[in-house]
This record gives structure tokens, C-alpha cells and sequence, in this order.
């Protein structure tokens, strides 16, 4: 199976507002640009740059409905970035389980 | 779907039963790490710059020592063939009745560059030069 490369999920991710996005869109699929930035403290200029950024990476995507864009979250990459990130944990389980038995 | 402020961060803290002095004898020396780390670990020392590679299942990762603080905390970074590169943190703290504290955090490099860059921008905002805390390997 060809695992997708996760790298451009966790760059997007590591933005703590790209992560409130993120959130926002998770629970209120449909948001606009202007309603994300009424919740957050950043401008709407600021959400447009953080929407393109998670679009870029595959995690959202924009719909337009007449004149307004809302926005969806595609949440599929995050899967690669999921596998990377259960994949690393078992391992440390496993290696730090050799060095309590080595102590 | 639930996302997590640490995101991108993999942290696993565990309690050892053994004095920091012990945990660190297996952390300062490739010899160490070679007993739990990995199945081999080929390095020429764990001091800043050193560079080997360690292997495991199997699969041979090409690691760098980043940072080293004696007696508490080793930094490296490491890459499976055609994997993430990451960064790895190992700290160690005393905890109760003279066991150690372990944390180790794995974060792959492309997250932690752009947190660095972050930085970066804050910094020269306030009219500051200062690089990112963690010298990363490109």
C-alpha cells in the first residue's frame, strides 16, 4: 500500500491557528473566510493565507456557492501523518520497554 | 475527529527505576543507546555533530547528534531511507525515591521548521535577531 507522504500535513499543522481552522471547519463544515475570522483573533487577510496553506496540503477545500466560498475540511492526508505518528509511537514503546528491562 | 494541541509531536514520558547517573551511562554513549535504542547503533560518539547511523528491524536510519546537555537532555535527528526526517529529544529529570523521569519527543523536521520560522518572524517583528532555539539539520 503506498503510504502518501506526510510531511506537507504536519507543516500545515504545526500553525496553532491552522490548527484552530482546522478544528472549526472539523465541527462547522461550510464556514466562509469572514466567519473563521469572526473566531479567531487573526484577520480575515490572515485566514485567507492559513486556508490556502491547508488546501495546498490537501486538508481543505473550497466550495462556492454563489457569491460567498465556504470551506470543508478533506481530512484524508491526515492519515498519512496519523500512520507516522502510530508507527514512531509503537516503536518508542518498544524501545523504551528494552531500556526498563536493560536498568 | 479529535486534533491535539501537539499535533505533529509524538511525547512519551515514562518513569525508570534508576538513578539519572544510570539512565544517562545509556543515553552519553553509543554503546549505551546501542542496548535499547536500537538493534545496532554505529556512532563514534554522542557529542554534538557526531554522525552515524542506527538500525532497527532491519532498517538502517542515518542519525546526527544535534545538542547534547550533560546529564539531562540529548537532541538528534534521524531518517528512515525515503522516511520523514525528525528530531528526537531525550530528557531526563530526577523523579521521587531516586528514579529518573524519561521524555522523549519525536517531531518531524518540516513541523518544526515552520515553528522555527515562526520565530523567526516574531522575533525580527520586535526588532530582534534570534535564530531558532534547536540547531536543525538541513
Amino acid at each position: 500500500m503506498e503510504r502518501s507522504d506526510p510531511g506537507p500535513v504536519f507543516a500545515a499543522l504545526a500553525d496553532p491557528t491552522r490548527r484552530e481552522v482546522v478544528r472549526l471547519l472539523a465541527h462547522r463544515p461550510g464556514l466562509t473566510a469572514s466567519a473563521l475570522a469572526d473566531e479567531l483573533p487573526v484577520s480575515r487577510q490572515a485566514i485567507a493565507k492559513h486556508l490556502a496553506q491547508l488546501r495546498d496540503a490537501g486538508l481543505a477545500e473550497a466550495e462556492h456557492a454563489g457569491r460567498e466560498t465556504r470551506y470543508r475540511l478533506t481530512p484524508e492526508p491526515l492519515a498519512g501523518a496519523m500512520e507516522w505518528m502510530v508507527a514512531a509511537g509503537a516503536q518508542w514503546d518498544t524501545r523504551l520497554e528494552r531500556l526498563k528491562q536493560r536498568l | 475527529m479529535e486534533l491535539h494541541e501537539e499535533m505533529g509531536a509524538l511525547r512519551r514520558e515514562t518513569i525508570l527505576d534508576a538513578p539519572r547517573d544510570a539512565v544517562w551511562q545509556l543515553v552519553a554513549e553509543p554503546g549505551g543507546l546501542a542496548e535499547w535504542l536500537a538493534d545496532d547503533v554505529d556512532l563514534p560518539a554522542v557529542e554534538p555533530g557526531a554522525e552515524g547511523t542506527v538500525l532497527e528491524d532491519g532498517e538502517l536510519r542515518r542519525v546526527t547528534i544535534e545538542e547534547v546537555e550533560d546529564g539531562r537532555r540529548v537532541a538528534l535527528s534521524w531518517c528512515a531511507p525515503g522516511g520523514e526526517p525528525s528530531l528526537v529529544e531525550l530528557t531526563l529529570d530526577d523523579a521521587e525515591d531516586g528514579r529518573t523521569r524519561m521524555v522523549v519527543v519525536e517531531v518531524p523536521i518540516v513541523a518544526l521548521r515552520a515553528v522555527a520560522e515562526r520565530t523567526v518572524h516574531a522575533s525580527a517583528a520586535a526588532g530582534r535577531t534570534r535564530g531558532p532555539q534547536m540547531a536543525v539539520a538541513a
